[in-house]
This record gives structure tokens, C-alpha cells and sequence, in this order.
């Protein structure tokens, strides 16, 4: 007889002749779907950005996977750098020294040298193991901008109990990243004029983050499904912004900013999607997070896709996000600690600040097939803090397009 | 003229917990389609085209028909008989079963029935009646030329070993034209199902948030031989076939000989399981996957293991 392992794959193509193209999707049969989606933001008078996403999943048969995915981020637009806004115009330096820019009196201070291009390449395989309750995924990614990268690794093991009716996860990850700071790394505190002095001569920074998340998704009844999820994230190394600044006492005197250089985070996840007799699906999700600079975040989030006829959806969109600020945030400092000083921190990026954003949207879309999807979103972002450089509006324009291949 | 009672409807269709099922009889076995959701609606119109398609394959390419293309082209004694594209694509399809088995899956085995009586009982068939017959075995013998087939006298084609299996591709093909639901067609245990995502629950979100893809998937019992539940699967698209009848058989001398001939020898496949359930991509596959592993007798559990396919052999 014939070589065994020729046989199954002679009639695979037996079979595709007989049936035709089109016959059922199977598992293993090679194919690919293929999502893709490209993201428009907008910030007014700030950053913009624009992200291509492309992530293609092959069902390699028996409940195995493999996902590529493939991110780029291009943002451009200046970004505020940690000042505040004075009754004067205030002066600062580009990050590479090269330039001073001036900020006109009574107006944000925004760096104005930000362009940055990133691209992010991950992979994850997941198969069950022999007790195919038991199922293991393994993942790595890789990013790149052109002063950071990050390199990371994933592995998660999940079991389900209950006639498939409860998953229980637990994941790890793992990642090194290495920070390269245009014109150098500032000393914590050094004045940002004069340029010389002000960097600790160190070209590169590098910090590593793990984390550790436990979940159980369980099936409530035939319309009910929800996800609770333990995080736990750790980071340790360089986790200040370079270009960050805080503004001192002295006018158009800055310094630079400084963290502590661990950061230990723990949120809790929630998600409850319900499906309504048309085929209508209301999605909730609520996240809280704590960490050990101070901060404190709830986010909530609600989708309701609404099913139109011939396969249209429509899904309005809101989330709302409140921020408290980390220990070591101030918008001024009153005392400034000595140049090098690591043990001190603080920072008055905004990002760590006190913060409320509200996003509203929807977005409509049409399902293609069994498995295609095209879509169209809008959203509107708007976003306040404790002070004016947390004050920013944006707008989200995205679309997507899945298919298989 | 009969006015009594109209007669019985050609298939029924009910609701239950998640799905509707439309059954019917058909090819001698016990046949049903299932629909996920509670259209009803929907569930009949699917059971119709599933139960018009069982009937057109069956009418079509059983050899208990005087009339139809099967009869002709085993009763043309050597003249070409033209035939359909769908006839040609079966008769290239059992070509490759043909040439990948070295030659033990041969459709024009069927011949060899009239020596063998599968009863039970301890009655082998003469050597003499088995000589007679091979020469009128042999698909090397058989003739495509275009789009006609040549038998030499004597000799006849038989679908019956993939006949049940095409049907079960195609009805799920035809019914998942016409819908986005997942659903599942089973012919008497030969089946095969699809898994479109469920429209409504278990719906991802496409911007690549990073959510569990999950689909609704079909629970399939398969059936220990002493009753019971042997083994549950899950599908989310796939089908799943059996090869061998335990019934089927003599016994003599304390050998059994099970129904599956060899056409190379005219006798039983020697050791051969008395049945081989595959799963597979499509039903066709899986049974012929099946029907393979039994021809190679006691090398059935390995032939399958290389194939790497999920497989139960009753030995």
C-alpha cells in the first residue's frame, strides 16, 4: 500500500475536487482568518495617530491555533511635557538639545518634537493538551520604536470544568524592555538648561515587567456569559519619561521629573455579555485597578450591538474612566531635590494625575459569511484633569475588515 | 383511488433546547438535520432541501434501481455510457481511494456479494464460486474516456461504500447556502456539522481586542456497542463516520470473517476490526478514512495513528 502518510492529504484534494470549492469550513483545511483593522486618533491641537492592525489566525485542526499579529503605531503631534501654564511665555528644549521652542503666555506647554513610529509583531500558539480539557498557549512579541524596544514572552494553561462550561486561566508574562532616550537619559531633577550636565551619560535604560493573571470565564445560562480576571503586574528598572519636566518656583526653570523604579499593579476585571432574543448583545465590563504609586482607576464600559436586518449591526458605545493621582504627582514643586537624587520622586505628568475621560461612539458594520465582518466606527474622547494639560479632546475613527483566506 | 388518510409527511420538524431537528428516512437509515436557534421556519425549508437532496443521491446511485444512471452503465456490457459531471467527479474521487489503497477500496468489488451471505452462520462460499468472480473485479478494467464510462460485461459499479457519506457533504453544503446558522446533518450516524459563529452570545469583538474567539460548538455522543455514551465530542465544524456492522459476519472454526472482501483475494479483510469510527473535515473523508483502516485489518490502529485523526476501532 501506499505511503500512510500521503493518504489523508491525496484525499483532502480528492475531496475538495468532488465537493467543489466552498464545501464546509473545516478544521485543518489551511485557511486563515484574517482581521484587519486601521484606528484613527485625533487629539485636538495635540498627538494624532494613526494604527494599522492585521492579525491572522490559522485553525491547524483538533482545537490548535496559531496568531500572528502584526501592529503599527505612527504618532505625530506635540504632547504636553509636564509644565504648567504661566501668564508667560515660557522657553524649553527639544529632548535632543538641538532647538529651544517658545510657549506663547497662558497656553499648554506641548513638546514639540514628538514623531514616533512603532511596530509591534506578536505570535501565540494554543493546543489542548492530551485531556483536552486542559488547553496551553505559548506566545512571544516583539516592538520596536526608535528609542524603545520590548521583548516579551507568554505562556497560559486553562482547564475547563463543567461540561465546558467554566474555563479557569491562569497566564504568565514576561518582558524586557530597553529604553534609548533621544540626547541621553536625564539625571532625575537636573535642570533642562544647560543641556550639558543635565544627562547621567547613560545611553540606554532597561525595566522588566511580569505579570500574572488568574480568570474564570463561566457560562451562566444561554444567554449569559462572563469573565472575571486577576491581574497582577510588576515592573522594575527605568520607568520615568525621559522627556517629562516639572515646573519649580523659579519661572522658565524646569526639571526634569523621576519615579520610583518598581511599580507593583493588581486590578480586577469584569465582563458580562448577555444576548437578547434578536440576536442583540449588551456588553459590560467594569475594571478596577490599585497600585503602589497611588493610583486608583475604575473604568467602565458598555457596548449594545443592535442587530439590523441582513446582517447589519449597529453598536453605540460608552466608557468612562476616573484616574486618582499617584503619591508623587504635583503640578509644581516647591522644594526642588538635589540632581541625582533617585530616592525622590515625583512627576507632573498629567497621565499620573487626577483624570476623567468619557468616550462615546458607535459603530455599524455588516457580517460577511460565517466568519467576515466589515466595519465603521466614530467615537468621541474627552478627557479633564486637575489642570489644563489634562484638559484634551480627541476623536476615533476606525474601520475593519475580517475574511478568511 | 385511496381518499383515506393523507399520506405521511416526507419529513417532520421540532423544536428543542438550542436547535431545531427535521427528520426523515432515507438510504435505510434514520436521518436528521439539525439547526441551531429556534427557527422553525428556517428548520423546515433546511430539512426539505437536506431531504430532497438525500433522496436525489440516493435514487440516483443506488444499485436497487433498474433505472437510474448506476443501472445503465452496469448494464452496458462494454459500450460507453455517457454520464454527468457529478458521476465523473465520484468515479475520479473512488479513482484516488483506488490508487491510495494499493487497490483494496475497488467499487466494482460489489460483485463478489453474490458468493458471500453475511448471516452468522458457518457457511463460507466455495473456492470455485470465488474464482468465478474475481475476473469480473477490478477497477483497472473500467474505462473513463471524456465524459463516458466503459464496463466490460459482467462487471458493475457500486457507490455504496461512499454513497451515504457525498450525501451527508452535500446536504450541509446545499443547507449552508442558505443560512448562517451552525448546523449538523446525520444519517444514520454518519455525520458532519459547521459551526458559524453564533449570532448572538458568544460573538467576538472584531477590532482585535483580544477576546476568546469562541463559537458555538455541537455535542455528538458516540455510542459505546453495549448501549450507553462511549465518548462525547465537541465540533465546532467537522463530520465523523463508521465503518463495519458488527452484525455482519460468519463464524467458522472459531475465525471470524467480517463483511469487508478484499477484492485482490475475494475473501474477508483477515483481522479486521468490526468497526472503525474516524473524525474528519468532511464526512466523505472520514469514511473513507475508515473504510481504509478496516482494509488493512490488524494495521488499522496504526494506519490511522499515522494519519493523525481522531479515531475509535472496535476490535
Amino acid at each position: 500500500m501506499t505511503q500512510t502518510n500521503n493518504v489523508r492529504a491525496a484525499l483532502a484534494m480528492a475531496t475538495c475536487s468532488l465537493l467543489g470549492t466552498g464545501a464546509a469550513n473545516a478544521a485543518g483545511d489551511g485557511q486563515w482568518q484574517v482581521d484587519t483593522a486601521l484606528l484613527y486618533y485625533a487629539e485636538q491641537d495635540r498627538v494624532s495617530a494613526a494604527e494599522p492592525v492585521v492579525s491572522a489566525t490559522r485553525d491547524l485542526g483538533d482545537e490548535e491555533t496559531l496568531n500572528l499579529k502584526l501592529v503599527l503605531d505612527s504618532l505625530t503631534g506635540p504632547s504636553a511635557n509636564g509644565a504648567q501654564v504661566e501668564a508667560y511665555p515660557q522657553t524649553f528644549t527639544t529632548p535632543s538639545g538641538g532647538r529651544n521652542y517658545v510657549v506663547p503666555a497662558g497656553q499648554v506647554p506641548l513638546d514639540e518634537e514628538f514623531k514616533d513610529t512603532r511596530a509591534a509583531v506578536s505570535v501565540n500558539w494554543s493546543k489542548p493538551l492530551e485531556n483536552r480539557l486542559w488547553k496551553r498557549s505559548l506566545g512571544a512579541n516583539l516592538s520596536n520604536e526608535y528609542d524603545f524596544t520590548s521583548l516579551g514572552v507568554s505562556g497560559a494553561l486553562s482547564r475547563d470544568f463543567n461540561k465546558r462550561n467554566t474555563t479557569v486561566t491562569a497566564g504568565l508574562n514576561y518582558e524586557m524592555d530597553s529604553i534609548k532616550p533621544v540626547g541621553g537619559t536625564p539625571l532625575p531633577f537636573a535642570p533642562m538648561f544647560p543641556v550639558a550636565g543635565s544627562k547621567s551619560g547613560n545611553d540606554t535604560e532597561d525595566r522588566t515587567v511580569t505579570d500574572v493573571l488568574f480568570g474564570v470565564t463561566q457560562v451562566i445560562n444561554r444567554r449569559t456569559i462572563m469573565q472575571f480576571n486577576y491581574n497582577l503586574s510588576m515592573a522594575s528598572g527605568y520607568l520615568n519619561d525621559p522627556y517629562k519636566i516639572i515646573a519649580t518656583p523659579v519661572a522658565n526653570a524646569f526639571v526634569y521629573e523621576n519615579r520610583p523604579d518598581s511599580r507593583t499593579r493588581h486590578a480586577l476585571f469584569w465582563q458580562t455579555k448577555y444576548s437578547l432574543a434578536r440576536g442583540d448583545v449588551i456588553d459590560a465590563s467594569y475594571r478596577f485597578m490599585t497600585d503602589d504609586w497611588g493610583v486608583v482607576s475604575n473604568t467602565l464600559d458598555l457596548r449594545y450591538r443592535a442587530m439590523l436586518p441582513d446582517n447589519w449591526y449597529l453598536e453605540p458605545h460608552l466608557r468612562w474612566y476616573g484616574q486618582g493621582e499617584a503619591d508623587f504627582y504635583t503640578e509644581k514643586l516647591a522644594v526642588v531635590p538635589a540632581v541625582g537624587d533617585t530616592a525622590t520622586a515625583y512627576s507632573a505628568d498629567y497621565r499620573l494625575g487626577a483624570l476623567t475621560d468619557t468616550t462615546f461612539g458607535a459603530r455599524v458594520g455588516k457580517r460577511l459569511g460565517e466568519s467576515g465582518d466589515a466595519w465603521f466606527s466614530l467615537e468621541s474622547m474627552t478627557q479633564s484633569g486637575d489642570t489644563e494639560q489634562g484638559d484634551v479632546s480627541a476623536m476615533l475613527v476606525s474601520f475593519g475588515y475580517s475574511f478568511t483566506w | 383511488m385511496n381518499t383515506s388518510a393523507p399520506a405521511s409527511p416526507p419529513f417532520t420538524v421540532s423544536a428543542h433546547d438550542g436547535y431545531c431537528a427535521g427528520r426523515f428516512t432515507a438510504m435505510a437509515s434514520p436521518c436528521e438535520l439539525l439547526v441551531a436557534g429556534d427557527d422553525l421556519a428556517l428548520a423546515a425549508r433546511l430539512t426539505r432541501i437536506v431531504h430532497d437532496e438525500a433522496l436525489r443521491i440516493e435514487a440516483k446511485f443506488s444499485r436497487y434501481r433498474r433505472d437510474n444512471i448506476i443501472a445503465q452503465i452496469n448494464r452496458a456490457a462494454g459500450v460507453p455510457v455517457p454520464v454527468d459531471d457529478e458521476v465523473l467527479r465520484l468515479l475520479a474521487y473512488a479513482d484516488t481511494c483506488w490508487k491510495i489503497s494499493g487497490g483494496a477500496f475497488d467499487i466494482t468489488s460489489g460483485v463478489l456479494r453474490r458468493a458471500w451471505t453475511f448471516d452468522g452462520s458457518d457457511r463460507l462460499p466455495p473456492q470455485h464460486a470465488i474464482d468465478a468472480l474475481l475476473p469480473l473485479v477490478g477497477w483497472e478494467k473500467v474505462r473513463i474516456d471524456g465524459a463516458t464510462v466503459r464496463l466490460p460485461a459482467g462487471m458493475e459499479i457500486d457507490f455504496g461504500g461512499i454513497g451515504k457519506e457525498y450525501a451527508v457533504d452535500r446536504a450541509l453544503q446545499l443547507a449552508g447556502a442558505g443560512t448562517d446558522r451552525a448546523l449538523l446533518v446525520n444519517f444514520g450516524g454518519d455525520l458532519a456539522c459547521n459551526g458559524s459563529a453564533a449570532p448572538a452570545l458568544l460573538a467576538e469583538d472584531a477590532d482585535g481586542s483580544g477576546e476568546h474567539r469562541a463559537t458555538r460548538t455541537w455535542t455528538v455522543g458516540v455510542e459505546a456497542p453495549g448501549g450507553g455514551v462511549a465518548k462525547t465530542l465537541r465540533f465546532r465544524a467537522g463530520a465523523l463516520a463508521t465503518s463495519g456492522d458488527a452484525r455482519r459476519f460468519l463464524l467458522k472454526d472459531g475465525v471470524r470473517y467480517g463483511h469487508i472482501l478484499d477484492p485482490r483475494t475475494g475473501w474477508p479483510v483477515r483481522e479486521a476490526p468490526r468497526s472503525v469510527t474516524v473524525v474528519a473535515a468532511t464526512c466523505i473523508e472520514a469514511g473513507t478514512l475508515s473504510t481504509l483502516a478496516m482494509l488493512r485489518g490488524r494495521e488499522a490502529e496504526a494506519f490511522l495513528a499515522a494519519q493523525g485523526v481522531q479515531h475509535w476501532i472496535l476490535w
